[in-house]
């Protein structure tokens, strides 16, 4: 159980503190409710680039790193298609520093042209270094551009096109600043060795007075039902031919979502599972299998990704992985292999509850799904799954006309 | 009002909290490290035995022993025993590196006896059966060509070639080739003397760590083991290249990647933890000196950072980074020119000051939480030294003055005194 408390300030920023006493540092968290999912499909890898740039300084204080490395803490953020969350860990005596300085840019920034310089061409080397300049680094972006029609997950958060990050003006910056960052956009959530009433004044203190802005509703289009199978054929510079197949499947909060999560992990979560058993050991037909769901809120996809052995076609690999897929749909997961996968997911809430910063973001993630509270129905959800409930969502997800494939070659 | 403009009052702790391990030594000299902490009921043990690439007659001969411990016993088949550890949620990890061979179980204190059993039956029972090894070895090879087409694996294992010399096992040579040479009696002879002969060092993390020694010893403390480790006759000298200038050609990459640094004096010699201080003011940290001028200045690259890496028997620094394929000679540049501002001027208090909290924190965090303070102890095991060395650190990083550091870059960051390594399309 993971106790906390939530107030909400005038301005609508929702506070959550979760004391724990174990560690001798505080993390505070801030997630906006702004994602890649939230950008012009022209002006796409601008909630990422926008990450950067809230590092180069707000209203009132020029540099942002070096207070929080003064105050002997470290700083770091993500943006995903959904959120984009920044959070830093510190001494729990110096917590001020850290409220003082995500309030003073939740206030403001700096928007300066040299700043959007710079980070523009950091970002570009990050899109080179994790995507272009990487074997099978751009397998995720074809995945989706394949996969979505009109959903904005069609992108990657990095962006669709270097380009868009390159044309990215000033006036863009300001724009989404104004649109997206914003108290009533936001969760503010501090865990580890505090006093809750003392969070709660420091949040008064820090945000109670910034100003509530217009944020637009999201109103995003619906991604139509798949009705019929899609394939792509690429050719790259890489050393083993790669085969991808997707599959549209439920948002996190849908009913369906957890039997999904528990299919992957029966077909390859550990050694023990069916596909590496099958598929990479005994038939030795792929280096790398994994099968994984996106973890999306709005309808994610459900992906097997392997790496094929060499001298294997992809015919033989597609049907190996189909008769894996096919299994789910016909054959009741017996008890045993169904309970062996549901104490994995149990043993690693436990160990995952270790840290003081994971809590944190879990808050701060299901505050944004609709109600802090679900962190403590995590896992009844996964136990109520029945292997009934897995073959029906096997055979609503694992359908030809629901799949997308992604043939990766090799160059010859 | 609230003044916005004044960065609220610190505090930064002068003294530290350091967790002190319960030591407990078996019969058979087994030491092992017990660490108490944190509410959830699990365990973490982690096993050290003196079995890296130092140890092994030829390549991949350590690595592979280690990695294949788990691919079937006397008694089990390897997915009997992955079955094992999955069904009761627990994790079981391998590997190894240049010094030793490590084996780790996190697991709930519920299912502690039987993970801790069978994690004995895979550290002294496995007999390598021929077709599962086949199996792995193909698909570790497809890895490894996967892997050694990046620039950054291209680039760090010729910089270990250049630092150590070819031959020294701390040089990274492994071919392909390799991996068909490699044969199952050489894993097995390889298992016999360096884990069941040898005593492991054993450190257990959790919220009752005690639980476990009863079942360590029985399964650890009474089998015999070789008196003396082999390790105090075996040496190899460094033999750093030449040439000082490598590079190491893809065409068509889009960015290079750098490796620069030399070999340094690892614990015990004065200038050690000094060094730790100039190599983080360097790059070590967000806002570190080269990451100020070559990402945020000049957006040269994603990341860059520097650091000193210890192995047992030797240190090294580096300086990493990976930069667009047109700017590579410009980051170079700039590079130097941090360096050599290093040497030619004192830094600042205001700088230095920064750069002691940051690293403040950053032993603070390295003890925080068990599963945090049970990897930065076996760090330090490692190499001979125990959390007390946190201490050390700490005097060292609150003492040291803006001479002394550049008196250290002096000695140790002049443009003779470095290897420099670029994988990618840079040339000459």
């Amino acid at each position: 159980m993971i106790e906390f408390e939530k107030m909400k300030l005038k301005n609508g920023l929702t506070v959550i503190v979760h004391p724990d006493d174990s560690t001798p540092m505080a993390a505070v968290n801030v997630m906006y409710d702004v994602g890649a999912r939230d950008e012009d499909p022209e002006k796409t890898g601008f909630a990422h680039l926008f990450e950067h740039l809230m590092f180069g300084g707000s209203m009132h204080v020029p540099d942002f790193d070096s207070p929080v490395q003064q105050a002997g803490g470290e700083n770091n953020a993500f943006t995903t298609n959904d959120v984009t969350n920044y959070y830093i860990t510190l001494p729990a005596p110096n917590i001020e520093t850290a409220f003082w300085l995500e309030s003073d840019r939740m206030l403001e920034l700096a928007f300066s042209q040299r700043s959007l310089d710079v980070q523009r061409n950091v970002v570009i080397e990050e899109f080179k270094q994790r995507y272009l300049n990487q074997p099978y680094g751009d397998v995720s972006s074809l995945i989706r551009e394949l996969g979505y029609t009109v959903h904005p997950y069609r992108w990657p958060t990095i962006g669709r096109d270097i380009s868009h990050i390159e044309k990215a003006r000033l006036d863009d910056v300001r724009d989404f600043f104004y649109r997206h960052y914003a108290p009533n956009n936001a969760v503010l959530v501090v865990s580890g060795k505090v006093e809750t009433e003392s969070v709660f004044r420091l949040a008064e203190k820090w945000f109670g007075d910034l100003p509530v802005r217009t944020v637009p509703v999201r109103n995003l289009p619906v991604e139509p039902e798949q009705s019929a199978p899609r394939e792509q054929r690429v050719e790259r510079d890489v050393p083993f031919d790669g085969l991808y197949v997707s599959y549209h499947m439920d948002r996190k909060l849908g009913s369906d979502y957890h039997a999904a999560d528990l299919i992957s992990d029966i077909l390859s979560n550990g050694n023990s599972s069916r596909m590496y058993r099958r598929l990479v050991m005994e038939q030795q037909l792929f280096s790398e299998l994994d099968a994984y769901i996106s973890g999306d809120t709005d309808p994610g996809l459900f992906t097997v990704a392997g790496k094929l052995m060499a001298g294997v076609d992809f015919d033989r690999a597609l049907e190996a992985i189909r008769t894996e897929l096919d299994e789910m749909k016909t054959t009741l997961v017996p008890d045993n292999e169904l309970k062996k996968v549901i104490n994995k997911v149990e043993a690693n809430l436990v160990y995952s509850e270790t840290s003081y910063l994971n809590k944190a973001m879990s808050l701060a993630t299901y505050e944004l799904l609709g109600d802090a509270r679900m962190i403590n129905q995590r896992f009844d959800r996964y136990r109520e799954v029945t292997a009934d409930k897995m073959r029906e969502t096997a055979r609503k997800i694992f359908r030809e006309e629901n799949s997308s494939t992604l043939y990766y070659s090799r160059k010859k | 009002m609230t003044d916005r403009l004044q960065m609220p009052p610190i505090t930064v702790p002068d003294k530290l909290a350091v967790p002190e391990p319960n030591k407990v030594v078996f019969p058979n000299g087994t030491e092992v490290w017990l660490l108490e902490g944190g509410s959830q009921e699990l365990c973490k043990i982690d096993f050290l035995f003196d079995a890296g690439s130092w140890y092994q007659s030829a390549n991949l001969v350590a690595g592979l022993t280690n990695a294949f411990l788990n691919q079937g016993t006397r008694n089990s088949t390897a997915q009997q025993s992955a079955e094992f550890f999955d069904s009761r949620g627990a994790y079981l990890q391998q590997s190894a590196d240049q010094q030793y061979g490590f084996v780790s179980v996190l697991t709930l204190n519920t299912y502690l006896d039987d993970i801790l059993a069978k994690t004995a039956e895979i550290i002294f029972e496995p007999v390598f059966p021929e077709m599962e090894c086949r199996a792995q070895i193909a698909k570790k090879k497809q890895q490894f060509r996967i892997e050694n087409s990046k620039v950054k694996v291209m680039a760090q294992k010729r910089f270990s070639q250049v630092l150590f010399g070819e031959r020294h096992p701390y040089a990274n040579t492994n071919s392909l080739d390799d991996y068909d040479r490699l044969t199952r009696e050489q894993m097995i002879a390889f298992h016999e003397k360096n884990y069941r002969k040898k005593r492991p060092r054993i450190v257990v993390a959790g919220n009752r760590p005690e639980q476990a020694l009863k079942q360590l010893e029985s399964l650890f403390g009474r089998n015999e083991v070789e008196a003396e480790p082999e390790e105090t006759s075996l040496s190899f000298p460094v033999a750093s290249d030449p040439e000082h200038v490598h590079w190491v050609e893809k065409a068509d990459a889009l960015q290079s990647a750098i490796r620069i640094g030399r070999p340094v004096p690892g614990y015990g010699h004065p200038d050690f933890e000094g060094l730790i201080v100039l190599s983080t003011l360097l790059g070590g940290y967000f806002g570190s000196r080269l990451m100020t001028k070559l990402r945020e200045e000049k957006g040269y690259t994603y990341g860059i950072g520097s650091g000193i890496f210890i192995l047992r028997n030797a240190a090294y620094f580096s300086i990493m980074t990976e930069v667009g394929a047109g700017v590579g000679m410009a980051a170079l540049n700039e590079i130097a020119n941090e360096r050599r501002r290093l040497i030619a001027e004192a830094v600042s208090d205001k700088e230095l000051d920064l750069v002691r909290n940051f690293m403040t924190g950053e032993i603070l965090r390295s003890i925080d939480g068990i599963l945090a303070t049970s990897e930065t102890l076996k760090a330090f095991l490692e190499n001979d030294r125990d959390l007390q060395q946190l201490n050390k650190q700490l005097q060292t990083i609150r003492q040291i003055t803006p001479e002394r550091l550049q008196e250290l870059a002096h000695r140790y960051l002049h443009d003779d005194q470095l290897w420099t390594v670029v994988a990618g399309p840079l040339g000459s």
